[in-house]
């Protein structure tokens, strides 16, 4: 279970890189940010998981509870959501902008910072 | 946690300096629409110095004492952190403080450059300013990596801010995706960090590691850590966004970052490997710097090489930025107190100069609707003032005493000197020179319209540069055209709104009365021995009141020597005489050689950011490397 979670982790980040290294289109391009972006919270999830833990909600709990997962690491995969569909959002919204002005969305095609 | 100083409440200063420009932002947010557009400027300027005043506070206030704030009083329990703090030191307080003197210049700059500034640009601004303070004042891990985001997202805004033409555009998307990457190696730092302490407290994660030998997991997670700050910082080869970043974004927005965004990439390392990896069994502070003194002097070198062959003003001001920050890399990574102590001047001085110079180029943007070095050629008639600001600022580049940056220049030369690395002299040496003379080369250029101008024939340092007619299009066009950004046609050249020209001069003002002020290098050497003392770090947290040892006693300050003033003086004539050379018309052979052997370092910086999501990729494998070999 755990290394099959480690595993998914550098496959999502790395197949995440891979895409906006090689994307001919910028939202592809965002979307991949988002892949690599997921890759984070499973790690996070993954690190602050006990087998057969229950969820971190302390009320009515029955009798032996067991342990729980660790609410601080999902406290910290929920920030991270939020900053990923910030950025996304940002994103996007500048996709939208380049379109609108440069008529592509290849991300070739864009020639206006090169050296 | 009582403050030092008994007329001061320090307990409700500290988290105050967050929250004023923070809630600010929110009202502003709300609220602007009903503001007339006065108003909304002068709350974000009120807002901006009522925050400087605050971190000066705290500066004066946590000095040879750090100061701790628990949130909620949620203070540890038997050892064990159970809430959230803030450490304030003198150092982080003043990073905080520069933040606020640039922001408070920024907007004041901003009362005429934009023509219809409608709230939005003051409130990100003002997120940007709690964000960043935040990032200095932080104890916690994961607090480190919010504020490291959230400055992150507004600076993406702000740089796009000018949406209406591409530049900024393509600006924004490389700058956001490369360090949107950066943002998730740190969370992933964070994340294997608190797999093997337990803990987002910095104190207590030192703690758990101190006297531990570093396995992999240690190793990765400090790879994952550095190389998410180093992207912010600009490092080589994390550094291919800046020049795209800085050079599209708005003048008072190019301030922040060069100014004080990048430095907080730096800021965060440093500020990690003290309380965090520092205490790592096997001793591995002097391999550690090896890899930090490497990176920076390539960071210092690439940043100048490329600021020479620049004619357009706002990249190469980001490639000057660049050099800078090597240079500071190499101050901070000479891992003593010293070291970290020129740094810290160095940051102040060059961040305030460079803010001058960019405000300068705003100037000229402003009102000649160009900033191209060559397209300017002797048109700097009628902006004499600005010219003499730009001269100003690029002298005091190249540590031109009495101002502070030659103060941190000589603590910085004498602390290699005592690491046994006397030759790091001549490596800062000619980075500064080669920046300050790019510097002075534009101003030759423009206000004494000497060497090639816009002419067939080969230009200085840039012949045939295919990219030079797309990089300064943009902003032409944003000048005259639609955009956010300085609608008003420059209909009076001669009368230049005083609200563009003082706050450059009085940004050159305060580097100089600091430079002027004695016992500022022993300020800054106590501060910066405060900073990097992890065990005193850790009791102040952890144990509620740290028993610190007075820094500045240990700290032995080498006075000012009429042979540093004279070296200081030496790299002003060196760029001087650069300049002049570079200008010479009889020199075109020798330029075209160097522009042809410098050719492919300019193809690398591609725009495409492919190319510079593989440059980070191909980064942290090597940081990867380096750091087991640096800690195990």
């Amino acid at each position: 279970m755990s290394v099959l979670a480690y595993g998914v982790v550098a496959w999502l980040f790395l197949i995440g890189l891979y895409g906006v290294v090689t994307s001919r289109n910028l939202v592809h391009m965002v979307v991949c940010v988002s892949v690599a972006q997921s890759a984070t919270d499973v790690l996070l999830l993954e690190i602050g998981y006990r087998t057969g833990g229950h969820a971190p909600v302390f009320v009515s709990l029955p009798a032996h509870p067991g342990p729980a997962v660790d609410a601080v690491m999902q406290a910290l995969a929920l920030t991270d959501v939020v900053v990923g569909a910030t950025v996304t959002a940002l994103l996007l919204a500048l996709v939208v902008q380049v379109h609108k002005r440069a008529g592509t969305l290849d991300p070739d095609a864009l020639r206006a910072t090169r050296e | 946690m009582t403050g030092v100083n008994p007329f001061i409440s320090t307990s409700a200063v500290i988290p105050a300096s967050v929250v004023v420009p923070l809630a600010a932002a929110a009202l502003m947010a709300g609220f602007s629409r009903f503001l007339p557009r006065r108003a909304r400027d002068l709350i974000a300027i009120a807002v901006a110095l009522a925050t400087t005043t605050l971190t000066l506070i705290l500066m004066a206030a946590s000095a040879g004492h750090p100061m701790i704030y628990w949130f909620s009083g949620w203070r540890p329990a038997g050892g064990m952190v159970i809430g959230i703090d803030y450490a304030v030191g003198p150092l982080g307080a003043g990073m905080a403080s520069l933040a606020g003197v640039l922001a408070s210049a920024a907007l004041v700059y901003c009362w005429r450059y934009f023509d219809s500034a409608r709230g939005r640009h003051h409130t990100l601004v003002l997120i940007f300013l709690a964000a960043s303070v935040d990032f200095c004042l932080t104890g916690d891990l994961f607090n480190l990596f919010v504020a490291f985001e959230l400055v992150a997202v507004t600076a993406f805004a702000l740089t796009a801010y000018n949406a209406g033409h591409p530049a900024p555009l393509q600006g924004a998307i490389n700058f956001a995706v490369t360090n949107s990457l950066g943002g998730m190696c740190v969370l992933m730092g964070v994340g294997f960090l608190y797999a093997r302490t337990g803990t987002l407290n910095l104190a207590q994660i030192g703690q758990a590691l101190a006297g531990h030998h570093a396995d992999g997991l240690v190793v990765v997670a400090f790879a994952l850590l550095a190389g998410g700050f180093l992207v912010k910082a600009a490092v080589v080869p994390f550094h291919f966004w800046l020049p795209d970043a800085y050079g599209s974004a708005p003048i008072p927005v190019c301030v922040l970052f060069a100014g004080v965004m990048s430095e907080l990439g730096l800021f965060a390392v440093i500020r990690i490997w003290d309380t965090v990896f520092s205490g790592l069994a096997g001793g591995p502070g002097p391999r550690m710097r090896a890899v930090l003194l490497g990176l920076g002097i390539l960071t210092a070198l690439v940043g100048a090489v490329m600021a020479l062959a620049q004619v357009h003003l706002k990249r190469m001001l980001a490639f000057v930025t660049m050099s800078h920050l090597g240079i500071y890399l190499i101050g901070a990574g000479l891992l003593t107190p010293l070291g970290l102590a020129g740094a810290s001047l160095l940051v102040i001085g060059d961040g305030l100069a460079k803010s001058a110079l960019f405000l300068g180029v705003g100037v000229v943007q402003h009102q000649r609707a160009s900033v191209s070095e060559t397209k300017l050629r002797g048109r700097g008639r009628g902006l004499a003032v600005t010219g003499v600001t730009i001269t100003l600022g690029a002298l005091v580049l190249a540590d031109l005493p009495p101002y502070v940056s030659a103060a941190g220049h000589g603590l910085l030369v004498d602390a290699a000197d005592r690491a046994g690395l006397p030759w790091l002299e001549i490596v800062i040496a000619l980075c500064v020179v080669s920046s300050s003379a790019a510097v002075l080369r534009a101003a030759g250029r423009i206000w004494l319209g000497w060497g090639p101008g816009e002419s067939p024939g080969p230009q200085a340092g840039t012949a045939d540069d295919p990219g030079e007619e797309s990089q300064d299009e943009p902003d032409t066009a944003g000048t005259n055209g639609g955009g956010q950004e300085t609608r008003e046609p420059p209909s009076r050249p001669e009368r230049i709104p005083l609200t563009m020209v003082l706050p450059p001069l009085a940004l050159l003002a305060i580097g100089l009365g600091l430079g002027l002020t004695s016992g500022v290098e022993e300020h800054a050497a106590a501060a910066a021995a405060a900073f990097s003392d992890r065990t005193a770090y850790a009791a102040a947290v952890l144990g509620g009141h740290g028993a610190s040892v007075p820094a500045a006693d240990r700290i032995a300050v080498p006075p000012t020597s009429a042979g540093r003033v004279l070296t200081d003086l030496g790299q002003v004539l060196a760029a001087l005489l650069v300049a002049a050379i570079a200008l010479d018309r009889r020199a075109a052979r020798l330029r075209r050689a160097l522009a042809a052997a410098t050719g492919w370092l300019r193809r690398l910086h591609s725009g495409l950011v492919g190319d510079q999501v593989t440059w980070l990729a191909a980064g942290l494998a090597l940081l990867a490397a380096l750091g087991a070999a640096a800690l195990h």
